[in-house]
């Protein structure tokens, strides 16, 4: 018998401070107060770059009356990306990340406006505030205006779905409700290619269950969509409320397996998360492969991927086929707002899998799209 | 507040030993988080002082540093406050800081995980649970935390995780499970697996509470 006994803390002193508990708090306060105590060294610096930025403003100004361009000087043309997808820097200081296979066309641009179609598959826009443009981005179903913000769009046959990061867009359709709906940060918003016109899944941060930040659900948005629902399975009401080990003992091994073999992405998902939820972590695999094997170009796709690098790394520690799911999440377009993870997690997937040469490789690319990303200091040990 | 002696505006003050907390401890969570909302920055600083403590004293056993413990800590209460809004039900904000303190925990293990295969550890730990360990524990009792320490930095890190809140800081465990996000089949399964390879090495510590493996998940993949 062990001279121990749980639980271990009864064994431990008590491990905090009121000195430690203030510290913690000034760095609290610090952060939400930014410049409090140091207001006359930083309003100086604030005078001094204020300036430097308007001097810098009016200079960028003069020279960005014409039609947008590329930022290296060429004339804007469409662009089809790679597999790996294309980043576009444009000449107003906008940007566009085209995911691969993306295809993407201006249509006409001059000082005051620039309209483009995304003809098939993902991009992420992130529009440069206050530009003299009015950007315009036809999506099929629906047209996105917008002058500054950072937003996705995500093309699929029949399906738009539209995503705000920050700022604010409007969406223009016959098939948005009241043809117009503005969304704002943290709101998306979904056009299906219906006969009726076609409802929207709206979803603002407040009306979310509360969450672990940095636990991302990549199945949620989804799994709450009324309209793309295919049916009303038992499994699926107990799974929409959150019941998912009884969704599980509804359906069974074999009976998440036929799902899995007949269902769509929506409920692919919602299968995913049933067998995930109920301690069933291996059978979450079936139902999100079959999403990259026959839904590649759902907008869904490449969240299925991350979702499923996620699981064989962290819960399968499978680092191999982490790996191969990471880099297919790449390829299919995750959002921008996913990119740093997927790359810091390939670098570790193929570090675990013992492929040093693939970690330096996956490194360096990280480097390249995030020179200053949270996770540097990590990754660039793996360029010694 | 002025009646009670706290100055809503100096948030220092508020953090000394003497602090009379009787009027905070009048309110509930759901009222702190009320006040905290509509911009009363007493409201958020009776929120910390309630639940700081206990979330301090976690973190620096999870993570068997003091540093560290206090950044995520810090993270913590930033990142809740940030997103109080989106908390559905404001008496339950202990579990909901809780969980975002986990889940920053998570991304320590996973770091320093990957730090230690690239060999960049970080250095020594200054809590691990031997160093933690009360003046009056034995030397035999000394030495079997300093074995668990070093098992736990070898498992994996959603088992040391799992059985950390457990078996170190005697949570139930649906806690467990919540502050996880996981179901409680997985926390079971974790723990039961976790436990085998504390046993391997530790001869079984007595318990109050029954062996996780007795109530078996229904999955054993």
């Amino acid at each position: 018998m062990s001279r121990l006994r749980y639980p271990l803390k009864d064994l431990l002193a008590d491990s905090t401070s009121e000195e430690a508990l203030a510290r913690v708090w000034r760095g609290i306060d610090a952060r939400e107060r930014p410049g409090r105590g140091r207001a006359r060294s930083w309003a100086l610096a604030s005078v001094v770059a204020a300036a430097t930025v308007a001097i810098a403003l009016a200079t960028f100004e003069r020279r960005d009356r014409g039609p947008l361009r590329f930022a290296d000087g060429r004339s804007l043309g469409a662009v089809e990306a790679s597999p790996v997808g294309a980043v576009l820097p444009m000449s107003d200081g906008s940007r566009v990340d085209l995911a691969g296979g993306a295809r993407f066309v201006p249509l006409e641009s001059n000082g005051a406006s620039f309209v483009a179609v995304l003809e098939r598959g993902s991009a992420h826009f992130e529009v440069r505030p206050g530009g003299p443009r009015r950007w315009q981005i036809e999506c099929g179903l629906a047209t996105v205006e917008v002058v500054g913000t950072g937003f996705d769009c995500a093309r699929a046959p029949g399906r738009l779905r539209v995503s705000v990061q920050h700022g604010a867009v409007l969406v223009r359709g016959e098939r948005v409700p009241d043809r117009v709906r503005r969304l704002a940060a943290g709101e998306s918003l979904e056009v299906l290619d219906a006969p009726a016109p076609a409802e929207a899944n709206r979803q603002r941060p407040s009306d979310r269950a509360p969450e672990a930040p940095g636990a991302t659900i990549v199945a949620a948005p989804a799994r709450r969509d009324p309209v793309v629902a295919e049916g009303a399975g038992a499994w699926r009401e107990l799974a929409r409320d959150g019941h998912h080990r009884e969704a599980f003992a509804t359906l069974g091994p074999q009976g998440l397996l036929r799902e899995t073999k007949r269902r769509g992405v929506t409920d692919l998902l919602v299968l995913a998360d049933v067998a995930r939820l109920s301690g069933h972590t291996a059978q979450a695999v079936a139902p999100l492969e079959r999403i990259l094997r026959d839904f590649p170009g759902d907008p869904q796709a490449p969240l299925a991927a991350l979702a499923l690098g996620r699981l064989e790394l962290d819960t399968l520690d499978r680092p191999a086929k982490a790996a191969a799911a990471l880099n297919r999440a790449l390829s299919l377009g995750v959002p921008l707002s996913l990119r740093e993870d997927v790359r810091t997690r390939l670098v570790e997937a193929y570090a675990r899998a013992g492929n040093r040469a693939a970690a330096q490789a996956a490194a360096a690319a990280y480097l390249r799209e995030f020179p200053n990303g949270r996770d540097r200091s990590i990754v660039e040990s793996q360029m010694r | 507040l002025a009646v009670l002696g706290i100055n809503t505006t100096r948030m220092g003050v508020l953090l000394t030993r003497s602090l009379p907390l009787k009027a905070s401890d009048a309110l509930g969570d759901e009222e702190l988080v009320r006040r905290a909302l509509a911009g009363d920055r007493w409201g958020r600083e009776m929120l910390y002082r309630r639940h700081a403590g206990s979330l301090l004293a976690m973190t620096i056993r999870l993570l068997a540093n003091r540093g560290e413990a206090e950044e995520v800590v810090q993270d913590t209460f930033v990142t809740g406050f940030e997103q109080l809004g989106t908390l559905r039900e404001p008496g339950a904000v202990r579990g909901w800081l809780g969980q975002i303190a986990v889940n920053l925990v998570r991304r320590r293990f996973r770091r320093a995980r990957l730090m230690r295969f690239l060999g960049l550890d970080r250095g020594a730990d200054d809590a691990t649970l031997e160093a933690l360990a009360d003046p009056g524990v034995s030397t035999d009792q000394r030495a079997e935390l300093a074995l668990v320490d070093r098992l736990l930095c070898a498992m994996k890190p959603a088992l040391r995780l799992a059985w950390m809140l457990r078996r170190v800081d005697g949570l139930e465990l649906g806690e467990v499970a919540s502050l996880c996000g996981c179901s409680l089949a997985t926390i079971k399964r974790r723990i039961t697996e976790a436990d085998a390879i504390v046993g391997r090495h530790v001869a079984e510590p007595r318990r109050d509470s029954p062996r996780e493996s007795d109530d078996k998940p229904e999955d054993a993949s």
